[in-house]
């Protein structure tokens, strides 16, 4: 009664948090561990993967230009209007007005660096004076001479020049931003998300709304095609995977479960039994997780889905005596079968906490779902079981076809355990050759299973757009705005630059912040080097006269020359006006009194030196996801091979202090069976990573059972024993078979390790007998 | 994004006002010129010229006279240049000063007096891809490329005739207007290109002759710049 009260408030709470806090998590960076050394970076890295997770690209491609113009103006209309963008950018006919309202009369701040070393020269004028000659007489004059009454020694066009040095494979036409490959016109649209990329609901809206104005398009211009990429889209692929892995171990499980139970119990009431702890342990472990991690990641419950092969076991083990119990006595055979059920059920939630012990959140949320689920499974058949199955099976003087299987094999271990175990012997020995030829990898890519269109269509928009690493950036931050944008002009002018030795700069960079909107020092450097151009009024003057330039052109120049520069350029300036569009998610903002700002970085040549560099600046991080997460998955893949080793030593001496020298016949499946999954994965070809380790804290925990429930077994319970093994093993591979087709290459790894761990542990649980036999 | 700006140079609607300009090349166009040619309309003529200088070479001395709006009197220049398909145009400005340029369809080299040089890949400029394409389409005698980056006109009289060229490409009409090649039989005259702020450039070819493959070799050492990387 009192174990029903303890359900009742479980089923309570649980049906209280799912109602309130449901909320299902699909990002995979979930999984992915706190970065526990800096927390300052771990929050600039979100700050930065906020920024650049919303982005959203569009592109829209037909081969006729005027008419993808007209469909990019149309879905750029369509997003504008939807709730579902933040800011969408398809109009740059503005921005080019834009660009020159800002940049040009800043001329004399705002610099091109080329333009400001020659100002910095003794001979600089004459210099910028033959240039300005030198491209007249070009055939491509056309370039730089428009404005060349405003200004005539070309700074506008040689800044203009820069920008389009560092700029994507894009240019302006008609006011959009188009290009061409494979004889096709493209335009791109950019946008950023108006929700967070990883809410289910928004998603689902997302990819609704993205279909219908697909279909939309494609109807008004029939070979119309858009593409897109966005980190909403892979989180929706993935949750949309998940899902399908959930619904098909769900079923696939649940289906096991009731033609076991109905093929080898034959009654309803069985079925129903064995439903409910199964539903009372997921239930409750929903409810728990929700409450202590305030959301379920999807994995959780793909993996939580698996559990229902572990949560039967503890069933069929009470059935299985039921089964063949002539006569019946409910509550004894609990007695008799507590010990080992209890023990099972320990080993089984301490390797499941092992998990808990790693640094990843994900995991942790699995092993508590595990602990609990398992918990209250066991809970309700210890303490329900008794009372709701208090008459003899119908059928006990029968048989069932697994049973004598389970003698079968019993007598096969005892009549030929000599032959069995040097066959054993032999064939671990030849599989040796597997754990060799084991490929380890800690990439977090190994883990990353992302659909293979998705992840191409992506590649190529971003090879569109000229990005060749996305992941790797530098954050600067500083005390102020100004102290940030100074630091990273130091950088950028250390790092950008090929050292006197070689010819490629350390770091190829993306767009850089400094280069739109310099520091205070910068622009008013700047303008003190133009005014050295004063000292030389008359030479200069001369020349131009020379050239033909028109004598209040000259004059006009000079006047604007030796004003007071205009006020300079501000942040606040910067990112209120329209030339600043598209390049805003460089400048990251403020947090905890702190400025940072993104850099991104096309490609790096030289890593060693681009580290020193940085190291000599305080806040200046250089964050390469990949790479970081490689080092710290194979500091966890050696954490948790110790995990399971220290695991497999406390199980052992566990066993060894209930059953002395026993223990170690006890304790030999499990440990075989994780020698012979290293072997078979070496031998499939699987590349060894952190979840494989971890799985083999779940080959220890159900194969420890297996062994003790057989151990414990009298020897004329044995077959009864080896039928509920049989049956809780067959739910479990089916349960960890389902999860090995997972599309998530983390379940993947888990469900195979799993599955060939748990066969090969329940062919060799005999094995635990032989020490009761001996002692 | 700032990949507009090159984009914004060429913008009509910011760029001053510009001054008259003393030649034409587009005036009167209508006049000059009947309807653009298709390939199946282009006259016996200009098949004629354009087989002739199809897959040849091109060289010439030429005098250039360059109408700037901005400035209050022309630019002259003189020199040469040497045209080989497939590699590109050499150009060597002997007055008024020494400068070598070598343009192809992946990067403008320059070459100064003093031998510094500089190169402009074209991979990130399309706007000035754009123009050095159509540049060099000028030159290919080949119907195909000339079409592919202009509308051609084409007119003929006694004493010569004329190739009409208006660009087809969006970013290459922001900066020109039209083309205008001058001819006697089929040898090339003279080549006028006026921008869109009014700005004329005018080549004389003064001693323009076709350089058959056979003599590409005595040329080859001006095509041959360091690699862009």
């Amino acid at each position: 009664m009192v174990w029903v009260g303890i359900l009742a408030v479980l089923f309570t709470l649980s049906g209280y948090h799912v109602a309130r806090n449901w909320r299902l998590q699909t990002d995979v960076l979930a999984l992915l561990p706190q970065n526990e050394r800096d927390p300052a970076l771990e929050s600039l890295r979100r700050l930065a993967s906020g920024a650049l997770g919303r982005t959203a690209l569009f592109v829209v491609a037909h081969e006729q230009p005027q008419v993808g113009r007209d469909a990019t103006r149309q879905l750029g209309a369509w997003m504008t209007a939807s709730p579902l963008f933040e800011s969408v950018h398809w109009d740059y006919s503005r921005q080019q007005h834009a660009f020159f309202d800002l940049y040009f009369p800043l001329r004399y701040q705002i610099l091109s660096p080329s333009i400001r070393r020659t100002l910095d020269m003794p001979t600089g004028y004459q210099v910028l004076l033959k240039r300005l000659q030198q491209t007249l007489y070009q055939p491509t004059s056309a370039f730089a001479t428009r404005f060349l009454d405003r200004d005539p020694l070309l700074f506008f066009p040689a800044l203009a020049q820069d920008w389009g040095q560092s700029s994507i494979r894009l240019h302006v036409d008609n006011g959009l931003l188009t290009g061409r490959e494979n004889g096709r016109w493209y335009a791109v649209i950019t946008a950023q998300l108006a929700f967070n990329p990883f809410g289910t609901q928004a998603q689902i809206d997302y990819d609704a709304q993205l279909a219908k104005w697909r279909r939309d398009l494609r109807q008004a211009w029939p070979d119309i095609q858009l593409t897109s990429t966005s980190v909403a889209r892979f989180a929706s692929a993935t949750r949309q995977r998940i899902h399908t892995d959930i619904a098909r171990i769900s079923l696939g499980s649940i289906l096991g479960v009731v033609l076991l139970t109905l093929s080898t119990f034959h009654t309803l009431k069985h079925l129903a039994l064995a439903l409910l702890p199964i539903g009372a342990g997921i239930w409750s472990a929903l409810g728990l997780s929700l409450w202590l991690f305030g959301e379920l990641h999807a994995l959780t419950l793909a993996f939580g889905a698996s559990l229902i092969g572990i949560c039967i076991d503890y069933s069929f083990h009470y059935f299985a005596h039921h089964r063949m119990a002539m006569p019946w006595r409910p509550q004894l055979t609990m007695q008799r079968l507590l010990p080992a059920l209890s023990l099972g059920a320990l080993t089984t939630v301490l390797s499941y906490l092992g998990l808990a012990l790693t640094p990843l959140v994900g995991l942790r949320q699995i092993a508590v779902f595990a602990s609990c689920g398992i918990l209250v499974s066991f809970g309700t058949v210890v303490l329900c079981f008794p009372h709701l199955l208090r008459q003899p099976h119908a059928l006990a003087h029968q048989p069932p076809r697994l049973y004598q299987g389970a003698q079968w094999t019993i007598d096969l271990w005892n009549r030929f355990h000599l032959p069995l175990l040097t066959i054993c012997t032999l064939g671990i020995g030849l599989g040796l050759t597997g754990l060799w030829s084991l490929r380890i990898s800690d990439s977090p890519q190994a883990l990353n299973a992302l659909p293979q269109d998705i992840v191409a269509q992506d590649q190529a928009m971003r090879r569109l757009l000229g990005e060749t690493q996305p992941q790797i950036h530098l954050i600067v931050t500083g005390d102020s705005a100004e102290s940030a944008l100074q630091t990273l002009e130091i950088l950028h002018e250390r790092l950008g630059q090929p050292p006197a030795s070689t010819t490629a700069a350390p770091i190829q960079f993306g767009p850089v912040l400094t280069d739109f909107l310099p520091s205070m020092k910068r622009q008013k450097a700047n303008w003190s080097a133009t005014q050295t151009l004063l000292a030389q009024r008359q030479a200069i003057a001369a020349e131009l006269v020379q050239i033909g330039l028109a004598d209040p052109s000259i004059e006009h120049f000079f006047q604007t020359l030796q004003r007071s520069p205009l006020p300079f350029l501000h942040p606040e300036t910067w990112l209120r006006h329209d030339a600043s569009a598209g390049l805003r998610q460089l400048w990251l903002g403020e947090s905890d009194g702190h400025v940072s700002l993104l850099v991104p970085v096309r490609q790096v040549h030289d890593i060693q030196l681009v580290r020193d560099v940085i190291a000599r600046y305080n806040g200046v991080y250089y964050v390469d996801p990949i790479e970081d997460f490689t080092r710290a998955f194979k500091r966890y893949r050696r954490q948790s091979i110790r995990l399971a080793g220290g695991a497999y030593l406390l199980v052992f001496a566990l066993l060894l202090w209930r059953y002395g020298k026993r223990g170690v016949w006890i304790m030999l499946p499990p440990l075989l069976a994780a020698l012979i999954t290293l072997e078979a994965l070496g031998l499939l070809g699987q590349t060894f990573h952190l979840m494989h380790g971890l799985a083999l804290l779940l080959i220890l925990g159900m194969g420890v059972d297996y062994s003790i429930f057989l151990a414990e077994s009298p020897a004329d319970a044995e077959p009864t024993t080896m039928l509920a093994l049989t049956l809780s093993a067959l739910t479990t591979l089916l349960s960890f078979g389902l999860l090995s087709l997972s599309n998530q290459a983390v379940l993947q790894a888990i469900g195979l390790t799993t599955l060939i761990g748990v066969a090969a542990a329940l062919l060799l649980a005999p094995i635990a007998r032989y020490g009761r036999r001996s002692s | 994004m700032w990949l507009v700006m090159l984009g914004l140079l060429l913008t009509p609607a910011i760029t001053a006002a510009s001054a008259t300009a003393p030649l034409a090349s587009c005036a009167d166009w209508d006049n000059r010129f009947q309807q653009s040619l298709t390939r199946a309309t282009v006259p016996e003529v200009l098949r004629r010229i354009l087989a002739v200088h199809q897959d040849q070479g091109f060289t010439s001395r030429f005098a250039e006279t360059k109408h700037i709006g901005l400035l209050r009197r022309p630019l002259h220049s003189t020199g040469q240049l040497v045209f080989i398909p497939r590699q590109g145009l050499y150009r060597q400005l002997n007055s008024p000063f020494q400068q070598e340029m070598l343009i192809t369809d992946r990067a403008i080299y320059q070459r100064y007096a003093g031998g510094a040089t500089e190169t402009i890949a074209l991979a990130k400029l399309p706007a000035a891809k754009a123009f050095v394409e159509a540049f060099l389409a000028v030159f290919s005698g080949s119907w195909d490329t000339l079409h592919a980056h202009f509308h051609v006109y084409f007119s003929a009289q006694e004493s010569g005739w004329q190739l009409g060229l208006k660009p087809a490409h969006p970013v290459m009409a922001k900066v020109i207007s039209c083309l205008v090649l001058d001819g006697e039989q089929e040898r090339l005259v003279a080549l006028h290109v006026q921008e869109t702020n009014g700005d004329i450039t005018s080549d004389q070819f003064l001693d323009g002759r076709i350089l058959p493959e056979s003599q590409w070799a005595a040329y080859r050492d001006r095509f041959h710049w360091p690699p862009i990387e």
